[in-house]
């Protein structure tokens, strides 16, 4: 009695152990990556950067990074508490991908142009990682790309000394190789998670 | 030696209690009844940058509520207590309110990246890995804590 439910039991478990395994490796096949951030639904052409100058002085230039996976961020270089903690973790989760990294392209427009000479942008963004590049224009040209990519700024009023901040939207902007905005992280994104939509991004 | 084990044992817990006493009196010497903090860092800072922000755990060892009204560093040219807001992806700094910077006894109020901080403006020299630098935080009743916050990339 007891062989015959072994007989008849050992191979269901083994057929259902089989087909469990088989499910297993066709859902880790197909399943879509979970993006932590906001993904595009349909491929929307990432806006030039018309008018702006990369930190070394020369036209900044998109469509020459085709084939890279591009990261934008509007920011500033006196922003004393969310842009070091955003570009701290892009810096990680970049560096977290070891070669590969450098087919990622970090870009920070200024939104303080006022205060962001080229020279002070490049060494604030070679601060963080060696590969970012500072973009730098009038107001009138940054506030054009800016609002090309949906992003916000603001110059606040100065206080007693002269400082002033500058209200402005925080978000990182990620660009696929074909030149597509695919994906929007938020400011305070962790360097694992927004590592592995990079990842994704490099295909 | 049969009575030697008695005394052995009662000399052994005497130990005993005496360091967990040292302990207690190790856990509270931070604390002579007033506002604490720990875990006090800063960011390094980019060649040339004009800002930094000081983070800690504000606790308050205290019976009384007590309220953080200012901060001085020999790093920083002025401070401000500070918040970062978001709204629909716009980071904005507000003066913090009273209400943020009153810690109950027993309670905490966290400085963290993207929220409460102290705004260093007007940054002397740049902050550097692996470097210390002196923080003094004012509360309106107990006085002056000086501190020294760690210059490390979290």
């Amino acid at each position: 009695m007891a062989t015959r439910i072994l007989r008849t039991l050992v191979p269901m478990l083994v057929a259902v152990a089989a087909g469990a395994l088989v499910l297993v490796l066709v859902v880790r096949e197909v399943a879509p990556h979970s993006w932590s951030g906001t993904a595009f639904a349909t491929a929307t052409p990432a806006p030039p950067f018309t008018g702006l100058t990369d930190d070394a002085g020369n036209p900044a230039d998109l469509a020459a990074q085709e084939g890279k996976v591009v990261v934008v961020y509007f920011g500033y270089t006196s922003c004393p508490d969310v842009c070091p903690l955003t570009l701290s973790r892009a810096a990680r989760a970049i560096d977290a991908l070891g070669d590969r990294g450098d087919d990622v392209q970090l870009y920070m427009v200024s939104v303080d142009p006022a205060r962001d000479t080229l020279d002070r942008l490049g060494e604030y963004l070679r601060h963080f990682d060696d590969r970012f590049v500072g973009l730098g224009g009038d107001v009138d040209t940054v506030a054009d790309v800016a609002a090309s990519y949906g992003v916000f700024f603001e110059v606040q009023p100065p206080d007693d000394t002269g400082f002033y901040e500058v209200d402005h939207t925080a978000t990182l902007l990620g660009i696929d190789r074909d030149g597509n905005l695919k994906v929007i992280w938020d400011p305070d994104i962790e360097a694992d998670p927004l590592q592995s939509d990079l990842e994704e991004l490099l295909g | 030696m049969k009575r030697a084990l008695p005394f052995m044992l009662s000399a052994s817990l005497l130990l005993v209690s005496l360091v967990a006493a040292g302990c207690g009196d190790d856990d509270e010497a931070d604390g002579d009844g007033g506002p604490v903090a720990v875990e006090v860092w800063a960011r390094p800072t980019a060649p040339g940058a004009e800002t930094a922000a000081f983070y800690f755990e504000l606790g308050n060892d205290g019976s009384a509520p007590d309220r953080l009204i200012g901060a001085e560093s020999p790093a920083c040219t002025s401070t401000m207590l500070h918040r970062s807001s978001m709204a629909d992806g716009v980071m904005s700094m507000q003066p913090a309110t009273d209400d943020e910077l009153t810690v109950a006894p027993a309670g905490t109020v966290m400085f963290e990246p993207g929220g409460l901080h102290v705004m260093c403006m007007g940054l002397l020299d740049p902050l550097v890995e692996g470097e210390s630098v002196p923080l003094v935080l004012t509360f309106e009743t107990a006085g002056s804590l000086t501190l020294s916050a760690d210059v490390e990339d979290r």
